[in-house]
């Protein structure tokens, strides 16, 4: 009970619910405006909470992506321009009931089932967290390798894109952790004699750069105009959400679980929670062809997936140090910085932190009711800002947010480099999700598969001899083995098809 | 830009992995060990030389289709390819002139030209970069500190 005390005392200040509020209309704006993700609300977040304490500084991170999901919404509804990759999946659904004069139910429906979901998501954290962390206190550096490869194979292989393709993001990623001094043996490596780079990349203006620099120059360098903004009908938000939700509590749950459960699986995230989530909801539907028509639907089931994934994501970084998805991995560089070990041991040292981290879940999903509704009715200004207006100011937030992190000029070269390869990697369909996670967890998997093999005296076996770790072992090769089998079931298909 | 087909893809994953392969040869290993600062970079050398042979295996049936180079529609719109080019000179300009400058003219001068490439309307350009300048010079630099380059030269805003 002092604990909640303790954690209660540290969030409940005027300063960090400043704080909240702050990131929140923060994150509402990022969101809403197509092609910024929630990812780079939190990269562009960072170097203001270089200034804050852990708390208000986590919790500007917590608040500003629940609410990034969210306005996501409103730019996909209105414009048929999902705000974040995690509101693509029912953009057409939104979008169509706009157009049939039904646009303030489905931004409604968007907003209350994201809240939902978050709550959901957050229970979940509070509940499992702990267990989970006992259990973890247990693991050596052989469950901690297969559990770092098997997020990075998640992240690979979880993705609607081509595993190959995912695989090079990942072989950059892993190569860019490998650059510097911090390896088994101090060695610099692939330094060039360069002290910046000695002492490795540096992850936030890399992040920056992947992130919103090469966002920025894919909008530039855009074919297609922006679209018109279309008219709401000015109905209440509120008003139909009760009848959906007597309507729809299984896809809400479900939404929730399915949500969180992914959020959890190190790699996978809200883009693709949203995704599995509505087409889970299309397949049991009894109206499946209506959806993708303006049906309602697809929207909460994938709307409460998604927020609630972000709150999932939060158990790997918690429990593990391992980031559920490139959010997470952010956050777990700040908690670094800040001097908080993610990892089973932070509930030992830190308990009065992580409670207060779950409160502010709790209140930045509460928080999202008013004002996601606050900003669904000044949507408007923010959306017809121009991007010949909007890119350059982005950009020179860029510039001096990678600047911040060191205070010196190599953040912003670093930027600018990871942010071309970023634009490079978009535009070959290479997806930036796994390289993020190589960078975070690559010095992880090294001295994890350095020690277990110095332990085992180099036997591939001494991997599956424990109990947890051969079960993760044999859980991550089933994971590398099933694309396979799917190719050679899809050959065999083709093959008697032929015959 | 150039958008690679999966030949082009993998044979650049190859080369990668046998030039991380070579880079990586001189480390030593731990002492008295087998594994050291090597290991990791020559592993990742080795999965990418075997993705990327995978690669060039696998589009062999799609082989005329393969080899063509496409061209990305922006890179044959000047008006856009040029916008790409701007974006990425800003950052220069201002890697490059900040020192001298200062902070505040080299923002304003960056993005007063990045929005007239971007064929912002000039009065409005203007405005937004005077703004924006102003905004972040004193949002980082007078509330979170940060020594964002200063000179002599409109010392007086700060």
């Amino acid at each position: 009970m002092l604990i909640f005390e303790q954690a209660a005392a540290l969030v409940f200040q005027p300063y960090v619910l400043g704080v909240i509020l702050a990131s929140a209309a923060f994150g509402m704006l990022v969101g809403a405006i197509p092609g910024l993700t929630a990812t780079m609300a939190t990269a562009l977040l960072v170097p203001m909470t270089f200034f804050m304490d852990p708390v208000p500084a986590i919790a500007a991170i917590v608040t500003a992506t629940a609410m990034a999901i969210f306005a996501g919404d409103i730019p996909a509804a209105l414009l048929r321009m999902p705000g974040t990759p995690a509101n693509a999946a029912y953009v057409d659904d939104a979008y169509k009931m706009t157009q049939s004069g039904r646009g303030d139910e489905a931004l409604g429906a968007a907003l209350v089932f994201s809240a939902i979901g978050g709550l959901f998501g957050a229970i979940v954290l509070m509940t499992v967290s702990p267990t989970l962390a006992e259990i973890a206190l247990k693991f050596s550096s052989e469950e901690y390798f297969w559990l770092v490869l098997l997020g990075l194979s998640c992240a690979v292989f979880v993705n609607p894109g081509s595993p190959t393709r995912g695989l090079i993001s990942l072989l950059i990623g892993l190569f860019v952790a490998t650059i510097g001094m911090e390896n088994p043996s101090g060695e610099p490596r692939f330094s060039f004699g360069n002290i910046e780079l000695m002492a490795g990349i540096q992850f936030i203006p890399a992040m920056i750069g992947l992130f919103a620099v090469s966002e920025v120059l894919r909008t530039v360098t855009a074919t297609s105009p922006r679209q018109k903004i279309q008219r709401s009908d000015g109905g209440g938000i509120f008003k139909t959400q009760w009848k959906n939700l007597k309507q729809y509590p299984v896809q809400t749950v479900r939404g929730s679980i399915t949500g969180t459960a992914l959020g959890i699986l190190p790699g996978a995230g809200a883009d693709i929670a949203a995704w599995i989530s509505y087409a889970i909801s299309k397949r049991f539907s009894k109206h499946k062809a209506k959806f993708g028509t303006g049906h309602v639907e697809g929207l909460v089931e994938a709307g409460a997936s998604n927020n609630s994934a972000v709150s999932g994501a939060w158990i790997p970084a918690l429990v593990f140090g391992i980031p559920g998805d490139s959010i997470t991995a952010i956050v777990i560089g700040v908690l670094y910085i800040k001097g908080i070990n993610p990892g089973p041991t932070i509930f030992i040292n830190d308990p009065q932190t992580v409670y207060a981290i779950f409160m502010v879940f709790i209140l930045a999903n509460l928080i999202m009711l008013p004002l996601g509704w606050l900003a669904i009715r000044g949507a408007r200004p923010i959306l017809s800002i121009p991007p010949s207006i909007l890119m350059p100011m982005i950009l020179i937030f860029c510039i001096v947010g990678s600047f911040a992190i060191a205070n010196s000029m190599a953040g912003i070269v670093m930027m600018l480099v990871f942010g071309i390869i970023g634009f490079f990697m978009e535009e070959n369909d290479i997806p930036i999700a796994p390289a993020i996670l190589g960078m975070v967890l690559g010095p992880m998997l090294e001295q994890n598969f350095i020690t277990s093999m110095i332990k085992g005296d180099g036997n591939i076996l001494h991997f599956f001899e424990r109990p947890i770790a051969g079960g993760l072992g044999f859980f991550t090769i089933l994971i590398w083995l099933f694309p396979l089998a799917m190719l050679l079931l899809r050959r065999r298909k083709k093959a008697s098809f032929a015959t | 830009m150039i958008k690679l087909s999966e030949l082009h893809l993998g044979v650049l994953t190859a080369f990668g992995g046998i030039a991380l392969l070579l880079a990586s040869a001189h480390f030593g290993p731990l002492p008295g060990q087998a594994y050291g600062a090597g290991t990791m970079p020559r592993l990742i050398g080795w999965c990418a030389i075997l993705l990327g042979a995978f690669m060039i295996f696998a589009s062999f049936r799609q082989l005329p289709e393969m080899l063509k180079p496409h061209l990305a529609a922006w890179v044959r719109t000047p008006r856009l390819a040029g916008a790409a080019l701007a974006t990425i000179a800003v950052v220069v300009f201002y890697i490059l002139a900040s020192e001298a400058l200062g902070f505040i003219p080299t923002s304003f001068i960056g993005l007063l030209g990045l929005m007239l490439a971007l064929r912002a309307h000039l009065l409005t350009a203007v405005l937004a970069s005077a703004v924006t300048t102003l905004v972040v010079y004193y949002g980082f630099s007078r509330l979170l500190m940060v020594p964002l380059p200063r000179t002599e030269f409109l010392s007086f805003l700060g």
